[in-house]
């Protein structure tokens, strides 16, 4: 099991291999993970880890049936895992795609919270690609969208990564 | 009373003294009285033997079933009183039975629950096995509907007793119990604790292995409702009640069940049919024919002329689960609100919970935090109110409000759902045995 991950990151990440491999029950409550799911939970989890050999593996697969089915969250969590990966790797412009794309499905769907967290990985990017306006212009937003929703330690990340 | 009593002229007499003397009052335009007091009325009463009691309820059960228009409406739950008090097990069987399905048509479990309790008393451990099996199977339904699984099984359970003791029993009401039993079995999987589980399980089981021993034997080459009833349960049991689901068999039995429901053109049985297709093809990862197929419920559902209103309330709360499962979280919340509605109406607990369940996730992953924060008081009240049985496990919804409250930097409050989450599912599946859902 692939655990370079350090924190409850990698404890996320570990139960999340084990769900995989685990016999699902479609109950009535809503609880049911599909693979799906899955496979953007740990794209998500490991991109927030740097754990590139995880993101590599599930971040396609997410994305690949994401599209198929039209599913603009978890396609736009798989994008901005496979973006985050991309920006570690050094691959800046393919990087910044992903953002794009991952932030105009959160934009369209609504999800603020999503919104932020990509605005903040975009920020970063743009301040390693030398671009300190841009940059300040997502961390601005993405702080602001923070405090809208209540999102205090996120804010306060925001704030910190100035 | 006239003509129950067959007092007519003496009875005027006895009435006007009884007037005079400020125990009872005429009612204007009507040849009725009451009592002015309930003490009187209740005094009055005990003051008779209890033969002339049973005399007397048999008398009035007599008039009223011979006069069904001097009651009206409530015709049916009058002469289940008097035939229940009257101690005539066959009218108070069959008198129950109406009266319970008139009080379940309006949501009123509870009466429905009593009226058969007391016809059971009745009718006694050592009375006619007929009745009993009438008697025992409409109180389990009744318990299903209360979400109360172990009472469910027990009544089911003691009517197939009565049904063998019955001579040359119909084979068909055997068969339909053993789909109760089962069908009870696996609504209460995971709505338990496990060792509680068990004894289910166990019934469930036998049960099942009767059905599928009478699927190859017994039930006749064409469709029947109740044959389609049998498929729909067997593709639940099939994934809910071993250990490793045999999702093959599910699929096999779901696609039976629809194909001979559609051949029956019957949407009371093509529903439920089709909820366990969605349910086989979700697990199977095939979201899209989940979906399809949970509108296509929906849409049977939505016939003119489907009354079923539980029914429709489960085709709305699964078309608004697939729904979510493909990612529409703002259609899925519609049908959902709708959902509600009807659940509160009916008093269907279950249902409540799963839809709010199913509302708390949308709501999450469109990070709606503020609609979802808003149900926490609603989350509270449902939870003192109703056990575990009645709810189904609520670790999920518990886990993600923790998430928002973490997300907000509400550590206090986030641990201590978080750690209510974990103690449902430690309690549900133990410490390690956890299926998927718990994992995630």
């Amino acid at each position: 099991m692939p655990c370079a991950a350090k924190g409850e990151f990698a404890l996320a990440q570990e139960r999340l291999f084990l769900a995989l491999q685990a016999p699902t029950d479609p109950a009535r409550w809503g609880s049911a993970a599909t693979t799906l799911d899955l496979h953007a939970a740990l794209a998500d989890a490991a991109a927030s880890t740097g754990d590139l050999e995880t993101v590599s593996r599930y971040a396609p697969l997410a994305e690949r049936e994401a599209r198929r089915i039209g599913h603009r969250l978890h396609l736009g969590i798989a994008q901005r895992a496979r973006g985050q990966a991309a920006a570690l790797r050094g691959a800046y412009a393919e990087a910044e795609s992903m953002f794009d794309e991952a932030l105009s499905l959160f934009e369209t769907l609504g999800a603020r919270w999503q919104t932020g967290r990509t605005l903040l990985a975009r920020s970063a990017l743009r301040a390693a690609m030398r671009r300190e306006a841009e940059a300040r212009a997502d961390r601005l937003r993405a702080e602001s969208i923070f405090v809208s929703i209540g999102a205090a330690p996120d804010a306060a990340e925001a704030r910190l990564s100035a | 009373m006239a003509p129950v009593t067959a007092l007519s002229g003496r009875l005027r007499e006895l009435l006007d003294d009884l007037e005079a003397a400020g125990l009872i009052r005429s009612l204007e335009g009507a040849e009725e009285y009451r009592f002015r007091h309930a003490l009187t009325r209740e005094a009055a009463y005990a003051s008779l033997t209890r033969h002339r009691r049973r005399q007397l309820h048999l008398a009035i059960g007599l008039f009223l079933e011979a006069h069904p228009e001097a009651s009206g409406a409530e015709a049916v739950d009058l002469l289940a009183y008097h035939f229940t008090n009257a101690g005539e097990p066959d009218l108070a069987c069959r008198y129950a039975l109406l009266a319970a399905d008139r009080a379940l048509s309006s949501f009123s479990n509870s009466e429905a629950l009593a009226f058969l309790q007391q016809a059971l008393e009745v009718v006694g451990p050592d009375g006619s096995p007929a009745l009993r099996f009438q008697l025992l199977e409409a109180l389990g339904d009744v318990y299903v509907l209360l979400r109360k699984g172990n009472r469910a099984l027990d009544r089911f359970s003691a009517a197939l007793d009565a049904w063998q003791a019955i001579p040359a029993g119909d084979q068909w009401q055997g068969l339909r119990l053993h789909r109760k039993i089962i069908h009870v079995s696996v609504e209460m999987k995971w709505a338990l604790e496990e060792g509680t589980f068990q004894a289910l399980r166990a019934a469930g089981q036998a049960s099942r292995r009767a059905l599928e021993a009478a699927s190859r034997n017994l039930l006749p080459e064409g469709p029947t409702p109740e044959t389609v009833r049998v498929q729909t349960v067997l593709s639940t049991a099939a994934w809910r009640m071993d250990r490793s689901p045999d999702w093959e068999a599910a699929f096999r039995h779901a696609q039976t069940a629809v194909r001979d429901g559609r051949l029956l053109d019957s949407p009371e049985v093509l529903s439920p049919a089709l909820g366990a297709l969605a349910a086989v093809t979700l697990a199977r990862g095939e979201l899209q024919e989940s979906l399809a197929t949970a509108l296509d419920r929906l849409e049977v559902t939505r016939r003119e002329g489907f009354s079923d209103l539980r029914e429709r309330l489960d085709s709305l709360r699964g078309a608004g689960a697939a729904l979510m499962y493909v990612g529409n979280y703002e259609e899925a919340i519609v049908l959902l609100l709708e959902a509600e509605k009807i659940a509160v109406r009916i008093q269907a607990v279950d249902q409540q919970f799963n839809v709010l369940s199913l509302l708390t996730q949308c709501w999450f992953r469109l990070d709606r935090w503020d609609s979802l924060l808003a149900r926490d008081a609603d989350w509270e009240e449902l939870e003192l109110r109703f056990p575990q049985e009645q709810t189904g496990p609520i670790c999920f919804p518990l886990a993600l409000r923790a998430v928002v409250h973490a997300r907000r930097g509400e550590a206090a409050r986030a641990k201590s759902l978080a750690d209510r989450s974990m103690q449902i599912m430690v309690s549900t599946w133990g410490q390690t045995n956890w299926l998927r859902n718990a994992h995630y």
